[in-house]
Order: structure tokens, then C-alpha cells, then sequence
């Protein structure tokens, strides 16, 4: 190993420390306090920040399963899930491709029209473009989690909703599978999805998704959930 | 799982498992601390120390405990992590923000010569709290910053009485888990070219601390040549080992952060026994030039998912 042209050191004695000699002090404990200061906590909710409010009682739990295959070509792989009321009304997305998700869709319009026009996602905040954004998925089983509150993280009132997951399997050939979940005190139950292509030939195109089902939980919270990785540890 | 998002430090700050209250506290502190330890910010007060260089300057309680904490790990690591590189970092183009050095054509107003003799960095009065740093070096405290401000955080957060929690700074992530409060926490290791993959999955029990180094990420040109911000003290340049990203896991933050950056200067031949002399119950990840993943025999305790005979592909996509 080369030597190390800053060599460490310095004496405490005296209370000073020059970096140029032995070292005596790294073994010491630090003298100087660290504590957050205790005015950070009185100074204010920062409710800007957030991207959903725990504190709120909710229904129960929604868990949509889906299939996942990987499809080996280009402008395909992409996916999202979200949820609709009865009417058609957009309420929230669960979901979606971080390509997509983050602006990808400027390149490729291609990608996930159906979604997007559902959510206004041309508009979205960057907080809830980093909530929704799902990092590539390995192909198998995945599920994930509607805690039945609304964009806004208030929860939704009783009744029927529609969970829908959009993919691109190739350029503009998607499968879009839909299907109805009844929310509320007695709707515990299980649903299944009804696939439709666009266009109608895009099945010939590949398989990425598969066998998506939904079942409500009432009550259950999504802290008792089985979760994707909650984040990763990456390079900055 | 509940979980709170801003940007702050130049990069993602992210809770889980805090509550909205919390969640706005750990924010607070990192935007406080980022208004006094960039290097970016003309105000904060890293910049009027490195400003002051060659003057005895007076330091805040926190600066001087962040200075004394860089110190030890200076110290320990026999210099391979360094809080000196202010200048050199700047002389190497990365003298801004991140996001506004131009990546294919980067400058500088002072590009610095390879240095080629000792000079002595800062002397530190303990009792005066005075620092000096010298004008050759400069302070830049980078990851250290951002694993130490999560650290103290948490701890901060423990002390309360909080059974559980998650704070992610940009990739540096504190966790803990307390009594009978759960699963583990999961976490993913990222791909180095794509944060979209992930190569590996951790579970982390009780405490943990987690940190990856990449030479990927910030990397940019400078004259043509090819550089990122993983400097090698030993010749002020640009880390050139075999290694693309390390991540190091332990009970606590900081030595996570600070060995992470060690491996992958030191590279996986030196790197690992390295370590084990001064830090052996440090766990680690390391993957190399050509998508190997290698791991310390320790790594098991942590590990949810992984394969670690793979060979991942390296093709930037």
C-alpha cells in the first residue's frame, strides 16, 4: 500500500489537536454534544413533506396480486396499477414503472396512456411521483397494497371500486386488466380481473401479465402487510 | 407502511414506520444540517471555515463534534477516509451542487496538481473550540454528513421511546426495531448503473445501519478524462479499483458510510482483510468491474435475498 500523504495525528494534552504527528485521540470519546436540538421539534409539521398520513382510520386493506413476466424487447415491461370509484372516477395510484412514472412517457407516449389520462399524471407532484415509483420487478407473484385511502390520504367511504393494471407489452400493444372490489364492514371477499388487449391482436405480442386478483381485508391495516423492500441502500 | 419524502442534502431524505410528527422532525434536522455542512451553500458554516482557512475560527458545538468524529475515522482508517478533500474535489470540477457540473465537460477555476508532499491539515483547539483548517485542503464532510445527521436522528428518536423507524439519507439508511414490533425491515441493494434494480435484499433486525458507495453515480469529465467524487487520498484522484459499488452493514451508520468508501478505494484484494483488522463485525457486499458480487462471511445474518455466485451485467442500461 502506498502511503498515505495526509498521515493522521495529534495530542490531546494539551486540548489542541495539530493532524501532523501519532495520534492519541481516536480512541476517545467526543467531547462535543450532537443531539438534534430540541427547537426542530416544536418548530412545525412539515405537511408538505409527506406522502400519506398514518394516523388515518381506514377501512381495511385492499391486496391486488398480479402475475409478472419479463419480456425481453424494447418499449415493453412497463406496468401500473391504480384504483377508480364506480363512476370511473380516478381516486389513487398504487403503482407505476419508475421510467413511466418519472417522465418517460415525454420519449414514449406510447407508454401507459390509459393511466396516465386516469391520474392527470402529466400534473402529478414529485411527491407522489416518488411514491408511486416501482423499480423494476423480478418476473414471478407480486402483490401489492391499497390502504383504501385517496390521493389525498383521506379515507374512501364504503362501496364498490375498480382496481385496474395497465402494461406495455410492446410499444403501443397493451393488456389492461380490470376488476371490482367491494370496501366496508362486510365485504370481506376475493375478486378476479378480466383482461382486455389493445389492440385486440396485442396477445400475440408476448405475455406480461397474468391471473390479477384483488381481496379486501376489513380493518387490517397496511402495517401488517407483507411489503415490497421498503427502500434500497444505493450510491449517491 | 407509512412512509415520508423530501428532497434535502441534494438528495432523497425518506422515513418509514415514523410518524407524521417524527417524520417532520428528521426533516427539520436535515435541512438544518444541510444549511451548515454544505459545501455548496456560501452561508452554511463549512464555507466560512474553508472561507477562513489559515485563521483560527470558532466553531459551533455540533461543527466541532462532526470535525472530531471525522478525525477519528481519519485516524482509524489511516487516512483512506479524509474530510481534506474540499479542494481537491472542487479542483476536480465538482466545485458546485451536483446537478449543475456539467457532466461531459465539467471546469474549474483551479485545478489541482497531484499532491506530492505532506502538509499539515488542521489544527483543532478542543478547549477554544477553534479550527484551522489549511487552505491546501478544505473541508468537505460528503457521505459522512449525511450517515452521521441519520445517526443522530435515530438515536435522537430511540431515546423518545420510538419502538421502530427507518430513516433513508440518500442510500445511507439507519434502522431499528425494538421488542415485538415486527418483521424485520426490508431493504434492497441497487444495481450500480440503475437504481430500478436491485441486486440484493437485506433484513435488518433491531439496529442496523447501512451505506453504499458507487463510483458510478457522480461521475463526470473534466478535460476528457473520466471522474467521479470517490477520491484516493493517497494520490487525489479518482478511486481506480476494481471495484464499481461496496455496501457495508452494521449496527451503527457512520462506519458503514465511512468503510464503504474505504473498500472501494482500497479494492476487493486489500479491501476485505483490511477492514476485518479494524472493523470486523462490519458485514459487506462489494461488486466489481466485471458484476461479481463478493460478501463477507458475516453477510448471512442480513441477507433476505441474494444470489451471490451471479455474475450481474455492468452494461450502464
Amino acid at each position: 500500500m502506498k502511503k498515505v500523504l495526509i498521515p493522521v495525528v495529534g495530542t490531546l494534552g494539551a486540548g489542541v489537536i495539530i493532524i501532523s504527528g501519532m495520534s492519541t485521540f481516536a480512541h476517545k470519546d467526543n467531547p462535543f454534544s450532537a443531539s438534534p436540538p430540541v427547537n426542530l421539534a416544536s418548530s412545525g409539521n412539515d405537511a408538505s413533506a409527506t406522502t400519506s398520513t398514518p394516523s388515518v382510520k381506514t377501512l381495511g386493506l385492499v391486496d391486488i396480486h398480479y402475475q409478472l413476466y419479463h419480456l425481453d424487447r424494447l418499449a415493453s415491461n412497463q406496468i401500473a396499477i391504480w384504483i377508480e370509484d364506480s363512476q370511473g372516477n380516478y381516486v389513487k395510484t398504487l403503482r407505476a414503472s419508475s421510467f413511466t412514472a418519472n417522465g418517460g412517457y415525454r420519449t414514449r407516449p406510447e407508454s401507459l396512456p390509459e393511466w396516465r389520462e386516469a391520474a392527470n399524471w402529466e400534473n402529478a407532484s414529485e411527491n407522489e411521483i416518488k411514491r408511486v415509483s416501482l423499480p423494476e420487478q423480478e418476473p414471478g407473484m407480486h402483490v401489492v397494497y391499497w390502504d383504501c385511502t385517496d390521493e389525498s390520504g383521506q379515507a374512501v367511504d364504503p362501496g364498490t371500486y375498480v382496481y385496474k393494471v395497465e402494461g406495455n407489452i410492446f410499444w403501443e400493444n397493451r393488456v389492461i386488466y380490470t376488476g371490482e372490489i367491494a370496501v366496508g364492514s362486510d365485504f370481506a371477499g376475493e375478486t378476479k380481473a378480466k383482461v382486455e388487449y389493445k389492440p385486440a391482436d396485442a396477445e400475440s405480442q408476448g405475455t406480461l401479465l397474468e391471473n390479477v386478483s384483488a381481496g379486501f381485508k376489513p380493518g387490517a391495516s397496511i402495517a401488517s402487510a407483507q411489503q415490497e423492500p421498503v427502500t434500497q441502500t444505493r450510491g449517491s | 407502511m407509512a412512509t415520508f419524502q423530501i428532497r434535502a442534502m441534494n438528495t432523497s431524505i425518506l422515513t418509514a414506520g415514523l410518524s407524521a410528527e417524527d417524520a417532520a422532525q428528521v426533516f427539520q434536522w436535515f435541512r438544518f444540517i444541510e444549511a451548515k455542512f454544505s459545501r455548496f451553500l456560501p452561508a452554511s458554516e463549512l464555507s466560512l471555515v474553508n472561507g477562513k482557512a489559515g485563521e483560527a475560527t470558532k466553531v459551533s458545538e455540533l461543527f466541532a463534534h462532526l470535525v472530531y468524529e471525522s478525525l477519528h475515522y481519519f485516524e482509524e482508517t489511516g487516512g483512506i477516509f479524509t474530510p481534506f478533500l474540499g479542494k481537491t474535489l472542487s479542483g476536480s470540477g465538482y466545485g458546485q451542487s451536483f446537478e449543475k457540473v456539467e457532466r461531459e465537460n465539467a471546469r474549474t477555476d483551479d485545478p489541482v496538481d497531484n499532491p506530492t508532499g505532506f502538509v499539515e491539515p488542521i489544527r483543532f483547539n478542543l478547549d477554544l473550540r477553534t479550527v484551522n483548517i489549511n487552505d491546501e485542503c478544505l473541508f468537505d464532510f460528503g457521505g459522512i454528513a449525511k450517515g452521521w445527521s441519520a445517526e443522530q436522528m435515530a438515536a435522537s428518536l430511540m431515546k423518545k421511546g420510538r419502538k421502530e423507524g427507518l430513516i433513508d439519507a440518500g442510500g445511507d439508511i439507519m434502522s431499528w426495531k425494538s421488542g415485538s414490533s415486527g418483521e424485520p425491515w426490508l431493504i434492497g441493494i441497487a444495481h450500480p448503473y440503475s437504481d430500478d434494480k436491485t441486486i440484493a435484499r437485506l433484513q435488518l433486525k433491531e439496529q442496523a445501519g447501512v451505506a453504499t458507495s458507487s463510483v458510478i453515480k457522480r461521475s463526470w469529465k473534466l478535460d476528457g478524462r473520466k471522474m467521479h467524487h470517490i477520491i484516493d487520498p493517497r494520490t487525489g484522484l479518482p478511486a481506480e479499483s476494481d471495484l464499481v459499488q461496496a455496501t457495508v452493514i452494521g449496527r451503527t451508520l457512520v462506519p458503514c458510510e465511512i468503510y464503504a468508501k474505504c473498500l472501494l478505494i482500497l479494492g476487493s484484494e486489500q479491501g476485505p482483510s483490511w477492514l476485518r483488522l479494524r472493523q470486523p463485525e462490519l458485514a459487506y457486499i462489494l461488486v466489481d468491474q466485471q458484476g461479481r458480487l463478493s460478501a463477507s462471511l458475516n453477510i448471512d445474518q442480513y441477507l433476505d435475498e441474494a444470489d451471490l455466485s451471479k455474475q450481474i451485467t455492468l452494461d450502464g442500461s
